[in-house]
């Protein structure tokens, strides 16, 4: 088996920002859904999507990639 | 889009840049939520066993009044959209004056028929196109005015109704 892969600094620093920061996004979620005029039921999906886009922006910044 | 990386002082920007993405996601999801029409939400399905089987609707399956309900939802921003939490009532006392007051029983047969084509399976307006040897589109474009007539009956009569009273006036 493997070993688990130690995390790098930033990458340590992105999780704790994003677990701080996610009911402030998921706030700005509702608001930016309910501003357009659309259900705000789906908050969640859109904080979610938005950390998976950070966390792939932040991945690609931090984590040389093979080719790279 | 900035990296995480490129963020000179993370604590402080990660917010900031968080928030850009939410809002564009959340413009990505309108769009998305805007393409779908036919989006058969809970409260609808709630209102289902609830539909009263008159004389009038018999012809009209529960899917085809649904159809034409989720099509008012949608040019109806004012009413609905202002709400999104509630839409239950305003579906319910919609349903009631296209079902039970004058909208749906005054439609002529045709109208009626055309609608029900709109709801079914895709290709059924185009079969239905082939036969009146008419384009597609003049079919849609005619259910659409439909559609725009009982909206304006639906207001009308709902207009009509007692504030919280889901009868007919």
């Amino acid at each position: 088996m493997k070993p688990a892969r130690e995390k790098l600094p930033k990458e340590n620093q992105f999780t704790k920002l994003l677990q701080l920061h996610r009911p402030a996004l998921l706030i700005h979620a509702s608001c930016q859904l309910a501003k357009l005029k659309v259900s705000t039921n789906n908050a969640d999906d859109v904080v979610q999507e938005t950390s998976l886009v950070m966390w792939k922006n932040s991945a690609r910044s931090t984590i040389p990639q093979p080719n790279s | 889009m900035e990296k995480f990386g490129a963020l000179n002082n993370p604590p402080t920007e990660f917010l900031k840049w968080g928030k850009t993405i939410v809002s564009l996601k959340a413009l990505h999801s309108q769009r998305k939520t805007n393409r779908d029409r036919l989006i058969f939400g809970e409260e609808l399905v709630q209102l289902l066993p609830a539909q009263k089987q008159t004389p009038q609707n018999q012809k009209l399956p529960t899917h085809a009044l649904l159809d034409i309900l989720i099509g008012l939802k949608i040019a109806l921003p004012d009413t609905t959209k202002e709400n999104p939490q509630e839409p239950k009532p305003f579906l319910k006392k919609a349903k009631t004056a296209l079902v039970q007051c004058q909208c749906l029983p005054n439609l002529p047969e045709k109208d009626r028929s055309l609608l029900l084509f709109c709801a079914q399976r895709s290709g059924a307006v185009r079969q239905l196109a082939q036969q009146e040897k008419v384009s597609t589109n003049s079919l849609y474009q005619r259910a659409k005015r439909i559609r725009e007539k009982l909206k304006t009956c639906i207001l009308r009569q709902m207009a009509k109704m007692e504030n919280d009273e889901d009868q007919c006036p």
